[in-house]
């Protein structure tokens, strides 16, 4: 991670919410404010945010990516941190921006590299960052059988693995079940699901078959493009398993399924 | 959709239904991986020694005009003779006439990702000249007439019932039991001996070529490359030219990588370093050693910002822990490299309307970055491929207009944010107020999906609403 | 179309250095270049300064053997105890090396053959110029005295080594073979021999003796030979 940047009382946080939380999940940006707030954070949601360009990045669109990420760059170097509900996103601004978007340019580059410095991921900010902790357990969910999926981004590129188990078990009393091979890609990877589906549902099915071995009735993770595609490869194989983001679990916004019976 | 793309995915659909190659593949995935981590266990150093050969292979692609002349020089001095080849045809051309020059019939040949490349076997062939493979899992596959599958694991799609098939069909040996692999190895052993000792020539490929001492590095466990470069009377080496490398030390440098990533072992069962041909016919070793040097747009690749792929080793590192390789195999490849290293290079060898689709077969996992004992930054490289095709403006059109016009949108936040209530207020119309599918979407090449829909109002809804409603 | 083939390739050579000199032109000419460090191996399982127990350690991951005997007389009794238990004929194909020639292969019921007559079953016995303890690796270098054939074509291969001929790590074994290729001599072949011959392609089942020796042991000599 390198340096970490001074931790600061009652942070000023600029929330990035991602397009897929935005359209898809808002409860997620929800519960990351909750989740911010409860820590002592002033949390601001600047309507000029959409999108961080990673579909675009990825797919070759470098041009309209850069437009993107000077917008984002603009808008959120105010704050003292970023926080961001994905991992996938979370490395766009943080490593993505300053690596490669502006690797040829001065200025734009030393401004992404001080945006890229205060980044976080959600999880990730909150145990690494600010070193939340709390008395007591607001939300018990012990008796829940749950497994999580890592992203690749938060694995390899934000370095999140053990601080989404460790909100889980402060927070909820959860233990995950642990999926063999669980840092297997899930087969989502962006445009490439919808550039070759059939290898990213056969990915997304595997990934499926682990969790399910491991007993859970929940599958929690922290990135909402794996999360979703998870969950169509779930109907599609006709299985039950409740998929959740971890912010919505932490907040109380998930029901232990034997509970809803 | 356009020609190259059809062929990958179709190559890929195909393999994912062949149960068969299925249980296959995913059983060699494991073990590689697992010998791979054993390897990079074995060095309590391992990252340290990832950055010092990376290191040996960029100073010398900087300085390669100069590492080549150096070694061009040397293995004359030692006796041997040199050739360049610009372009496949060249390097044919010229191996085919030094074989005729000593009226050659027969040639055997070391596993050479090289001679692949340029279609060396068929070139010989048609020049009447019997090429055998001696890699056993090369000889398999070409008794097959198939491509190999693998980098280090050619025959490695088939199982050992289909391989003794192989043979009982092309070796006339009689009756006899192949019901084992011990049996298999051993009769490919006493078949390939005799082209052995039968052959005029031998072809191997090299794992480097060492400047300094003219000299030319091979690295087998089968020990096949040393009796292609001992017992025939003509030795040819064909190799890219990016395959130099300064010195002995460097060489070393090289190995100390190469046999940890592929086998988990720190050393491969034979390491040869060859100079020149046999000093006196007393010695054992050829009459004669060539060298033919292949570019093949290698300099041009050095000239650009894809430089990096030339340190790649052929180890298969990448493609033993890419996700996608590890369901679709080699052959959905429909190229000589396959994997993360073979996306790189096929579309910059081969054209990008002829491979552009191959940079797309990324899930984007970045495992192969990690694992690759040269620092390749594979990710880094595909995505410069997507965007250069992206500006070729070659590619799925509906998907390049749906992108571009999602990311043009993006700029302007009022409008995206009126135009995602707008599609969720018209995802719940169609859904007729039901949390289902949107139907016409779930139809994607012609593969259900099952498309979750979207929880309500956007996020940012611009009618607004109450933070805690969710 | 080129006359010759030297034609061509002086035609290629010349394009394809253009090339390279074009890109590589910004960069400096290598006077006095600046060869990175190499970097030596820290084995995982110790042995750094055992060179000996790191030798034996690494032979025996790759499936070779390690045998030390006192003196050199006693390579025959060794070599035909092994032959005799895996049934194979008493016989072992040795180069030119009169030192090796010498030992008492009669007393010990072997006949000593030429390397032009290994058969496939034949046992061989070559002198090796040092072991490498980093890896396990025994290295030959070719030669009427020692010919690569005997390294190749036999089933049992024995190499013949003092123990003061094991070095720690590769560069040791480079300081010991550059000066003999600056000095002129050509040593054809190099064989850096970690173990057994061995192939996965069949079922990613590993299986001794593809091509090379089925059988490979390092004899370590105390004393002089």
């Amino acid at each position: 991670m390198g340096d970490m940047p001074d931790k600061k009382i009652n942070p000023r946080v600029g929330l990035f919410v991602t397009c897929l939380v935005n359209a898809m999940r808002p409860s997620v940006g929800f519960a990351a404010v909750d989740l911010l707030e409860r820590a002592g954070c002033k949390v601001e949601i600047p309507r000029e945010q959409t999108c961080c360009g990673l579909p675009g990045y990825n797919a070759g669109d470098l041009r309209d990516c850069e437009r993107i990420a000077r917008q984002v760059i603009s808008t959120f170097e105010p704050y003292d941190y970023v926080v961001v509900p994905s991992g996938s996103c979370a490395a766009m601004i943080a490593h993505n921006y300053h690596e490669h978007v502006f690797e040829n340019e001065g200025v734009w580059r030393r401004r992404a590299e001080a945006l890229g410095k205060k980044t976080f991921e959600l999880t990730g900010f909150l145990v690494d960052v600010l070193g939340f902790t709390l008395t007591g357990i607001p939300h018990d969910m012990g008796e829940l059988k749950a497994t999580y999926h890592d992203s690749c981004s938060c694995l390899r590129r934000m370095k999140v693995k053990s601080q989404p188990r460790k909100l889980l078990r402060d927070f909820c009393r959860i233990e995950i079940r642990e999926m063999k091979q669980t840092e297997e890609c899930c087969g989502f990877g962006g445009s490439f699901s919808l550039k070759m589906p059939e290898i990213a549902a056969r990915l997304g099915d595997e990934k499926i078959k682990r969790a399910v071995s491991t007993g859970a009735d929940m599958l929690i993770g922290g990135d909402l493009g794996c999360l979703l595609h998870l969950e169509s490869r779930i109907k599609a194989q006709g299985k039950s398993m409740k998929v959740m983001h971890v912010a919505e679990v932490l907040t109380g916004r998930a029901k232990v399924p034997s509970a809803e019976k | 959709m356009e020609k190259n793309e059809k062929d990958f995915l179709h190559g890929a659909s195909a393999a994912m239904a062949d149960k068969q190659l299925q249980a296959n593949l995913g059983r060699l995935m494991m073990i590689l991986r697992t010998m791979h981590s054993a390897g990079v266990g074995s060095a309590a150093n391992f990252e340290d020694l990832r950055r010092c050969a990376s290191e040996v292979k960029r100073h010398t692609l900087e300085h390669l005009d100069f590492y080549l002349e150096t070694f061009e020089k040397k293995v004359i001095e030692k006796g041997g003779k040199v050739y360049y080849a610009e372009t496949c045809e060249d390097l044919n051309s010229i191996v085919v006439e030094i074989c005729r020059r000593r009226g050659a019939r027969i040639a055997v040949k070391g596993k050479s990702m090289v001679s692949e490349e340029t279609g060396l076997n068929r070139a010989l062939e048609k020049a009447g000249i019997e090429v055998t493979e001696t890699d056993m899992g090369e000889y398999i596959v070409q008794l097959a007439h198939e491509r190999p599958s693998h980098l280090v694991g050619p025959a490695i799609h088939k199982n050992k019932e289909q391989i003794a098939d192989l043979f009982m069909k092309h070796h006339d040996l009689g009756p006899r039991s192949l019901d084992n692999i011990p049996s298999i190895v051993a009769e490919g052993r006493k078949v390939l001996r005799e082209k052995f000792i039968k052959a005029d020539v031998g072809i191997t490929g090299a794992n480097a070529l060492i400047a300094e001492t003219g000299s030319v590095l091979l690295v087998t466990n089968e020990g096949n490359g040393d009796l292609c470069s001992t017992l025939p009377k003509v030795h040819i080496v064909v190799s890219g030219i990016e395959k130099v490398v300064p010195r002995l030390e460097d060489a070393g440098a090289i190995l100390r990588v190469l046999a940890r990533s592929i086998t988990g072992q720190a050393m491969s069962c034979y390491t040869s370093i060859f100079t020149g041909p046999r000093e006196g016919p007393e010695d054992a070793g050829p009459e004669e050693f060539h060298v033919v040097l292949l570019d093949n747009h290698r300099s041009e690749i050095l000239a650009g910002e894809f430089r990096d792929i030339l340190r790649c080793i052929r180890c298969s590192s990448c493609m033993n822990h890419c996700p996608v390789f590890g369901v679709t195999g080699g052959h959905a490849y429909g190229s000589v490299y396959v994997g993360p290293m073979g996306s790189v290079l096929t579309p910059l060898m081969e054209g990008m309307r002829e491979a552009g689709d191959l940079p797309d077969a990324c899930c984007g996992d970045d495992r192969c970055a990690e694992v690759c004992p040269m620092m390749i930054p594979l990710p880094d490289l595909l995505r410069r491929l997507r965007t250069r095709k992206w500006n070729m403006g070659i590619g799925s059109r509906p998907l390049k207009w749906g992108l571009s016009a999602y990311m043009k949108t993006a700029l302007r936040p009022r409008l995206f944010h009126a135009a995602s209530g707008a599609a969720a207020v018209l995802a719940s119309m169609l859904q007729g107020g039901k949390k289902r599918p949107v139907s016409s979407l779930n139809r994607m090449h012609g593969i259900k999906t099952h498309l979750p829909s979207p929880q309500g109002k956007p996020f940012f809804s611009p009618l607004g609403r109450k933070r805690r409603e969710l | 179309m080129y006359e010759t083939l030297e034609a061509l390739s002086r035609e290629s050579r010349n394009r394809i250095m253009a090339r390279l000199k074009q890109t590589l032109a910004v960069v400096p000419p290598p006077l006095a270049l600046e060869l990175p460090d190499i970097v030596k191996p820290d084995p995982a399982w110790g042995g750094k300064d055992d060179p000996l127990s790191l030798l034996r350690v690494s032979m025996m991951r790759m499936k070779g053997d390690l045998t030390e005997l006192e003196g050199a007389d006693a390579i025959p009794w060794h070599v035909s105890k092994i032959l005799e238990a895996e049934g194979a004929p008493m016989e072992v194909a040795i180069g030119s090396d009169e030192g090796l020639r010498s030992l008492p292969w009669d007393e010990a019921g072997l006949s000593v053959i030429d390397p032009s007559g290994i058969a496939s079953e034949s046992a061989g016995v070559s002198r090796a110029l040092c072991a490498v303890a980093e890896t396990g690796s025994v290295v030959f270098c070719s030669g009427s005295a020692n010919p690569t054939t005997v390294n190749f074509m036999v089933k049992y291969h024995f190499a013949v080594i003092r123990r003061e001929q094991i070095v720690p790590s590769f560069e040791d074994l480079w300081g010991i073979i550059r000066p003999r290729y600056m000095e002129g001599d050509r040593m054809r072949a190099v064989n850096i021999i970690s173990g057994p011959s061995a192939t996965a392609d069949v079922e990613a089942t590993l299986t001794v003796g593809a091509h090379g020796p089925c059988r490979f042991e390092l004899l370590l000599i105390d004393g002089q030979f």
